[in-house]
């Protein structure tokens, strides 16, 4: 690997600590019992602390049944898996066809589309949940799921519409002409051209459903905890940063990142070795 | 802000209009009969406790819809409330939210979709003010329990008794037992005595600004509509009533107000806030904080030397958690009044599990958990302490944790009621117009305007 010239090193520098930067205070905040102006550091760390008083503090809290952090990570992650595969499954065919077919009235369907981004959450949750009653499917995760599709499949379709877009159809057209049958053309030459953008569409995916508060909380009538509905009754209107908003900001992280670590090995396979490029 | 809000308003009016609406539409979840029946015998008082205890066993679970934002008071739930209510065989769920306009919003829309008695979701919220006022209006409520359940003893219910007045009346709103006093609440302040001895700092409005003036940007207070800064706003309305009756006229309901009498109940007070605005935090930009922690925060970092908010027991609380340092104290800012109410468990009028959620509040009614909460998190005592035997009484003065600085009895002397609810609509409407986006107009037509678009 050859060296790095310096303004890479420099842009390498800004890009880690704009990301990791952020990260740094609010590690520090969630392992702090008191840490007040003018102060650079806590004066008093948790682990002081924590023998002293009844009730449990910081990561003890969050570590603790009380908290309900595990069963809101099992739901977040069973939420988002859920979401991510129905909104792929719905999403692949019609962004192929956005990408490769001209119909008439093409650009209003995809205005319709983005719609829900566009209504105000509120209206959107309320709305929902009251179709949601008449059918009795509320308070659940099934509920959950089929609501969190809907923010999704829009972002989704527009990430693999591009991708689509990129495909060379020439390739499919080959694979066809020396006998592949459709499944074939479709597992071993479509499918590992577009997974990185099916990657990169299901990590969105996975993003905004760990992420989203209000449509969870009314369609699921406040009976499912997930991360997002733990973090946001914590800090909800902005305020002070406590250790235990401070560590429920960490864990919420971990859903994506997780996603991310699995992908890399993929996604470093499939495409920087499969010697597929696009030419 | 204040354009987000209002458009926050216009679409939870065009919301709640399109619910209204379509609710013809939906099938009836209409209550059964028998729950139906239930409810008119519990409320009427033909029924035994015993078979309201049987009834719950039966419904066999709770949903309790509370703020959450805090580990003690959740971690004393789970430890104390939960073996409770198993003890009675009822399993308590419990719905940790950020504002309690969200259990209230689901209420509604439940409602709005025909799902009546036994068919919601949510069994009682923890709440007041604003919110049960909302439930009042959309006579959304279960009905008349407080009064009925057998812990009431420890409560003041009787109308000609002027102590029952915080158990009868919230937020100017009447209760008609239609919710249970949980907990008190007092409006104080907080000051470091490192940096702001007691002896410096003001004890009323009027020191208030002259200590300003000389420690210009070391105070602000929270940005009204939020109810911490209306009440800082109620507080300064009261010291400056040109009657000399404090609080007395903000019990009235705005209807019996002439729009002329108003402004002059409210315009001294008003004025004072707009002078001394340029001396608050952020001087020609005044910062008002969002919320009380964003204010907790500006005194945690050394921008304010004081701040106020509700909460009786806060310095206590807050230095035993690390959030304030160990010489934060109490002050008992202003000597003109500080506000007290109580906080409420209010049971909906589509409640899923009604049986249980009376017996529910029976228990959080219990001396037993109110001591408890009292003492474990700080909590002041919802019931009232004249109400109490000899022992209990003790036990309970027993259990107050540390006021730091203040004593009780001051902070007694001091209490004076809140402001109708109706009002505080209007005044938290005058003070955007007329602090923060600084009208024009007169302060007469300021308020006339936001009487008549009440």
């Amino acid at each position: 690997m050859r060296s790095l010239s310096k303004l890479q090193r420099v842009a390498i520098f800004f890009l880690i600590t704009g990301i990791l930067g952020p990260l740094a205070p609010l590690t520090i905040a969630s392992l702090a019992f008191r840490w007040g102006w003018p102060d650079l550091l806590p004066s008093i760390w948790w682990w002081e602390k924590r023998d002293t008083l009844q009730v449990p503090l910081a990561w003890d809290y969050i570590f603790d049944p009380v908290s309900r952090v595990v069963p809101a990570m099992q739901n977040t992650i069973l939420i988002a898996l859920c979401v991510t595969l129905l909104a792929l499954i719905i999403s692949l065919p019609a962004a192929k066809v956005l990408a490769t077919q001209n119909f008439k009235g093409k650009s209003l369907f995809e205005l319709f589309l983005a719609a829900p981004l566009i209504v105000p959450e509120m209206a959107v949750s309320l709305g929902m949940l009251l179709v949601f009653l008449q059918f009795g499917l509320q308070g659940n995760l099934v509920a959950i799921i089929i609501a969190h599709l809907v923010p999704v499949i829009p972002y989704m379709v527009r990430v693999l519409t591009v991708i689509y877009g990129e495909l060379d159809k020439g390739m499919l057209d080959q694979a066809a002409l020396l006998g592949a049958s459709r499944y074939q053309i479709f597992r071993y030459v479509e499918f590992p051209l577009i997974l990185p953008g099916i990657l990169a569409a299901a990590l969105f995916s996975i993003l905004i459903s760990t992420n989203i508060f209000l449509l969870t909380f009314y369609v699921g009538q406040g009976q499912v905890d997930t991360l997002a509905t733990l973090l946001f009754s914590k800090i909800r209107g902005g305020g002070a940063l406590d250790p235990v908003s401070a560590g429920l900001t960490l864990v919420i992280i971990l859903p994506g990142l997780l996603f991310l670590a699995f992908t890399h090995r993929t996604l470093k396979e499939e495409v920087f070795s499969g010697g597929l490029n696009k030419s | 802000m204040s354009k987000g809000t209002q458009s926050m308003n216009l679409l939870k009016k065009l919301i709640s209009a399109c619910l209204l609406n379509t609710a013809v539409l939906f099938p009836a979840y209409a209550a059964d009969k028998d729950i139906d029946i239930f409810r008119s015998d519990f409320v009427s008082g033909k029924l035994s406790w015993s078979e309201v205890e049987k009834r719950a066993r039966e419904e066999g679970t709770v949903n309790w819809f509370h703020w959450g934002g805090s580990e003690q008071l959740n971690s004393w739930i789970e430890r104390v409330v939960v073996p409770k209510m198993a003890d009675k065989g009822i399993t308590l769920k419990t719905t940790r939210i950020a504002g309690t306009r969200d259990a209230v919003d689901l209420v509604l829309t439940e409602l709005a979709a025909g799902r009546e008695l036994g068919h919601g979701s949510v069994d009682a919220i923890w709440l007041n003010g604003d919110n049960f006022y909302t439930l009042s209006k959309q006579e959304a409520l279960f009905g008349s329990f407080a009064d009925k359940v057998p812990n009431s003893k420890y409560f003041e219910f009787d109308q000609d008794n002027p102590r029952a007045q915080l158990n009868l009346s919230d937020f100017g709103t009447p209760t008609q037992a239609r919710e249970m006093p949980w907990s008190g609440e007092q409006y104080i302040c907080y000051l470091d005595s490192k940096r702001l001895s007691r002896a410096n700092a003001p004890k009323d409005f009027v020191e208030l600004e002259i200590w300003l003036e000389k420690n210009p940007g070391r105070f602000t207070y929270v940005k009204p509509p939020h109810y911490i800064g209306n009440t800082f706003v109620q507080t300064a309305l009261y010291s400056f009533n040109p009657s000399g009756q404090g609080y007395k006229e903000f019990q009235r309901p705005i209807t019996s107000f002439t729009a002329d009498e108003f402004t002059k109940l409210v315009q001294p007070g008003f004025e004072y806030l707009k002078r001394i605005e340029p001396h608050l935090l952020g001087g020609d930009t005044p910062f008002y904080p969002q919320n009380q922690s964003v204010n907790q925060s500006l005194y945690n970092n050394g921008e304010v030397d004081f701040a106020c908010e509700f909460g009786l027991y806060l310095v206590h609380n807050n230095i035993k958690t690390g959030t304030f340092s160990e010489t934060t104290e109490t002050l008992a800012f202003p000597s003109s009044g500080m506000i007290k109410n109580k906080n409420f468990l209010a049971i909906p009028k589509n409640a899923p599990h009604p049986a249980a959620a009376l017996v529910f509040t029976n228990v959080m009614s219990s001396l037993e958990l109110q001591i408890s909460k009292l003492k474990d998190i700080g909590y002041p005592l919802g019931a009232d302490i004249w109400k109490l035997s000899g022992a209990e009484a003790l036990a309970a003065k027993a259990a107050e944790p540390a006021l730091h600085g203040v004593t009780a009895d001051e902070l007694g002397r001091l209490a004076v009621s809140d402001t109708n609810a109706s009002l505080v609509k209007v005044i938290e409407k005058i003070w955007v117009d007329y602090i923060e986006k600084k009208s024009s107009l007169p302060f007469g037509e300021i308020v006339a305007k936001q009487i008549v678009s009440n």
